[in-house]
């Protein structure tokens, strides 16, 4: 007999209690690179997208497409990239960037609100769409666009570990859309002192080399790649595909955990 | 323009072939021959201009501007126009952002002060490139190293101390005693530091097919390229930037016929291939423009020198 | 080798002269108030060579004679006759024409072009042969599998882009001119036929010689195809090419139709490395001839070629000197 004058809830539930709280979706670990939380699916309406936070850096790619496009004829799908800085991201990022000369950037956020023609968002949205291109198999989408955007709502003082952020979102925004991929694309970023490698850094360069490199893991393939600062030695050369490598896979291993939970 | 599947297919085989065999049967690390022109601006202080024999051509202007209390970032100033192709379109605004960075990171940035705390040059170096059929990155950067090298400022006559009161710059009208920006004298001798002649850098784009890396590469070569590499050159040694672009459709968006041939050719079960690089390729191109570049320097620097008794 | 040859650029003030010259000697009168200057020796001897190559320039009096008829690249205030173009003067019977020096191809019936498919339309293929206008291919024009006189049917309609699609290149012939100057094409002989196993060059369409025959067997392994519309087409020799073959009545039904799909095929043979480098030879001898605006004809082809033999590596042939030198040996021969 149920005690009618009471509301009590359907019939499967269960009592509460603290063991019973299962962290859903969420994969939060500690690596040399920093905390790293990687969410799928986070936008109902879009074909896919993933919600990414490396430390300070947060940022969201949605994935719409394959969708049909309209008055040309191709036999593959053509992939847009297009990359939003938040106005507020932008605090963060000291005046001396290693992206674009303080030049642009003071431009850039003198004309934060008409942000269509920073060179900033145009250079991050060309580099991710170079990298993440060769994993996708646009043949397989004929008469189709796909549309990748990226919002950075925060981002790091180094604007190589932020673009780093950025592919990996990006690429597993695109594993969780659905379209047929070869491999799913991450990218690490590193910097590197006089005598120290900084992998996933935090701080803008002054005059050293910082660089992001993508990578399509599974194939030990490089798709992207973007040093700056200077002379760069062999050594140096091989020490930032090391650590970037490095990043890379631990971003893969992460993504990987998360989409398979899903 | 596209190209048909047979086209491609011999391209990509021939340039494949160890050792490459390129359309015009060149090296790996040859560069078509280029003429080249210096100081025919006569309102800049400092011109070239390189036209290579598939029809490029670029022409750049290097004037120099007084300017006050400004950061050591802002002293260079490269544009990039492209006839034909918009401002604010990717390929213009890349070109522009690698050639600065480059720059700004290889000059001594004393050379361009003229008074220790307020008072400096400001580089304005303006590239249009006229025509162009291939990348236009290597045709920009010979010129814009000839237009650096003949680049001359005029020689400062006013104290360069202004540390205690202010100084406002003066110039010799004599133009025969104006200096060179890459020669051995600094404006403003401030720093104590030691005045050694500059080399300005280059940048080269590099084509990737299959195992083969090859420089100063043709449209067709890149049409059938896996991808491009962008690296710099200054000092002697390889630089930043270092990046990998999008080669076979750098010159704008990927046209539709370029696509539709991809799929065509992948039907038939030709192995495209455009899928990314390895380490040990990137490093490849690293060793050949280590033994190319000193060669492409000391050939400009020859041009230059030509020059530099017929100046004004 | 040189891995970075600079050419200096000639001093603007001799340029500045010699364009003074050859101002002067475009037009008649100038030339006689010209010839009071002290140039005077160097403005007839110019003016001679150009009259004996009967090279005219647009406003230039060619006759006052009315018997002549005007033909291209000329035009006409009342009985005067003037040149529309710089180019050459040419007297057919009676009709004047100027040939232009420049500019772009124009077809003639019967030229053998190659061409480059732009679209594929409703039953018919627009091609670009590097003329003012797409030239067109209509489906009805062209050899389908499955024997010369079959029926065109809407399959064929449908399946069009599998015989020829955007980017293949065409070995074809001008059928006919329509009012506005495009051509019509037509590839019905087994000559013609979409081009495999080989690279296209081009060059000016006023270099190539027109000849009886534009398909050439050139010593090295290697076929050309020179299109008179300056499109070359570069390929390895193959014993039973189609482009070399006769147009035989021997051959099977069988056979005929074994070339027909082979006609359509995008695959490429395997080419020897031997024959793809003399391929890039050729490239740079038709490059240097053309650099050195020598008339295109077989024999200067393989005149260039044998001079080149001289560079063992055909790469040396880019340079501006050795351009010169094969172009001066094409043209002795």
């Amino acid at each position: 007999m149920t005690d009618r004058r009471r509301v009590l809830g359907p019939a499967d539930a269960v009592p509460f209690t603290l063991d019973n709280i299962k962290p859903t979706e969420v994969e939060q670990k500690s690596l040399d690179i920093g905390s790293i939380f990687v969410k799928t699916g986070v936008v109902e309406n879009a074909n896919g997208s993933a919600y990414l936070e490396l430390d300070d850096i947060k940022i969201v790619a949605i994935v719409h497409g394959p969708r049909p496009m309209r008055g040309l004829f191709t036999t593959s799908a053509i992939l847009n990239v297009d990359t939003k800085f938040l106005p507020v991201s932008l605090c963060d990022i000291e005046s001396k960037s290693a992206v674009v000369s303080s030049t642009q950037l003071t431009q850039y956020i003198r004309s934060a609100s008409t942000t269509q023609s920073s060179s900033l968002q145009k250079n991050v949205s060309s580099y991710v769409h170079t990298s993440l291109l060769p994993s996708i198999l646009v043949e397989k989408y004929p008469k189709s666009t796909i549309d990748v955007s990226i919002s950075v709502l925060s981002s790091s003082n180094n604007t190589k570990t932020t673009v780093a952020a950025a592919v990996s979102c990006a690429g597993a925004a695109l594993a969780d859309s659905g379209l047929e991929c070869t491999d799913i694309v991450t990218a690490g970023s590193v910097l590197l002192d006089e005598n120290k490698a900084t992998v996933s850094p935090s701080r803008a360069p002054t005059s050293e080399i910082d660089g992001v490199v993508s990578y399509m893991a599974a194939s030990k393939k490089i798709v992207g790649m973007w040093i700056e600062g200077g002379n760069v030695s062999e050594k140096q050369m091989e020490e930032i595909f090391d650590k970037t490598e490095e990043m890379a896979r631990e971003i893969r291993g992460v993504m990987h955990g998360v989409l398979l939970e899903q | 323009m596209p190209f048909s599947p047979a086209e491609i297919d011999y391209l990509r085989k021939s340039l494949q072939a160890t050792p490459t065999i390129r359309p015009d049967a060149r090296e790996p690390n040859q560069f078509r021959p280029v003429d080249a022109a210096q100081n025919f601006l006569p309102a800049t202080n400092g011109s070239a201009r390189i036209r290579t024999s598939d029809g490029g051509e670029c022409i750049v202007g290097v004037k120099a501007k007084v300017v006050k209390n400004s950061s050591v970032d802002e002293l260079i100033a490269v544009e990039v126009d492209i006839d034909d192709i918009r401002d604010d379109s990717p390929l213009p605004k890349l070109l522009s952002a690698v050639l600065q960075t480059l720059i700004l990171s290889s000059i001594d940035t004393n050379r361009l002060r003229l008074t220790r705390s307020n008072y400096a040059f400001k580089l304005h170096i303006d590239a249009l490139v006229l025509s162009h059929t291939s990348f236009p990155l290597n045709l920009v950067s010979l010129a814009i190293f000839l237009a650096l090298k003949c680049t001359r400022l005029p020689l400062l006559v006013s104290s360069a101390n202004d540390e205690e009161h202010e100084e406002v710059p003066v110039f010799s009208d004599d133009w025969e005693e104006s200096l060179a920006l890459c020669g051995g004298e600094i404006l403003a001798n401030n720093s104590g530091s030691e005045a050694i002649s500059w080399t300005p850098p280059l940048v080269f784009s590099l084509a990737v097919v299959g195992n083969n890396i090859l420089v100063d590469p043709t449209h067709e070569e890149e049409s059938v390229s896996d991808l491009g590499l962008i690296m710099g050159w200054c000092n002697g040694q390889v630089c930043a930037p270092l990046r990998i672009i999008d080669l076979a459709s750098a010159g704008g968006n990927v046209s539709p016929e370029q696509l539709s041939q991809q799929q065509s050719m992948l039907e038939q079960g030709i192995d495209l291939n455009m899928k990314g690089t390895s380490r040990k390729l990137i490093m490849k191109a690293y060793s050949l423009l280590t033994n190319t570049a000193p060669e492409v320097v000391a050939a400009l620097d020859a041009t230059a020198d030509e020059e530099d008794g017929a100046l004004f | 080798m040189a891995i970075l040859t600079i050419q200096k650029a000639t001093p603007r003030e001799e340029e500045d002269v010699e364009m003074v010259y050859s101002d002067a000697d475009s037009d008649a009168e100038e030339q006689m108030v010209m010839s009071d200057d002290e140039n005077e020796d160097m403005d007839d001897n110019a003016q001679a060579a150009n009259v004996a190559a009967g090279l005219v320039t647009p406003g230039k009096l060619i006759t006052e004679d009315p018997i002549w008829m005007r033909g291209h690249g000329t035009y006409s205030v009342g009985n005067k006759t003037f040149s529309s173009t710089a180019g050459v003067v040419t007297k057919t019977n009676k009709l004047l024409s100027v040939v232009p020096l420049r500019g772009r191809y124009q077809p003639q019936i019967g030229d053998h072009v190659v061409g480059r498919i732009v679209d594929v339309g409703v039953k018919r293929w627009r091609v670009d042969i590097g003329a003012k206008q797409l030239a067109v291919l209509q489906l009805g024009s062209v050899n389908l599998p499955g024997g010369i006189l079959r029926r065109k049917q809407e399959s064929d309609e449908l399946q069009m882009r599998g015989f020829l699609k955007e980017g293949d290149l065409i070995n074809t012939e001008v059928q006919s001119l329509y009012q506005d100057g495009s051509a019509a094409l037509h590839t019905r002989s087994l000559r013609y036929g979409k081009l495999r196993n080989g690279v296209l060059i081009t060059v000016p369409s006023a270099l190539i010689v027109r000849a009886k025959s534009h398909v050439h067997q050139l010593p090295g392994g290697v076929d050309t195809v020179v299109g008179v519309n300056g499109w070359i087409w570069l390929c390895m020799a193959w014993a039973n090419s189609h482009l070399t073959r006769e147009n035989t009545t021997s051959i099977t039904r069988l056979e005929e139709e074994a070339s027909l799909t082979e006609t359509y095929s995008d695959k490429n043979e395997d080419i020897p490395r031997s024959v793809r480098e003399n391929i890039a030879r050729y490239a740079n001898c038709f490059k240097a001839l053309a650099a050195n605006e020598v008339g295109i004809t077989e024999d200067r082809v393989i005149a260039a070629y044998e001079a080149s033999l001289v560079y063992p590596s055909a790469g040396d042939l880019i340079d501006k000197e050795a351009k010169e030198i094969i172009a001066a040996k094409a043209i002795a021969a």
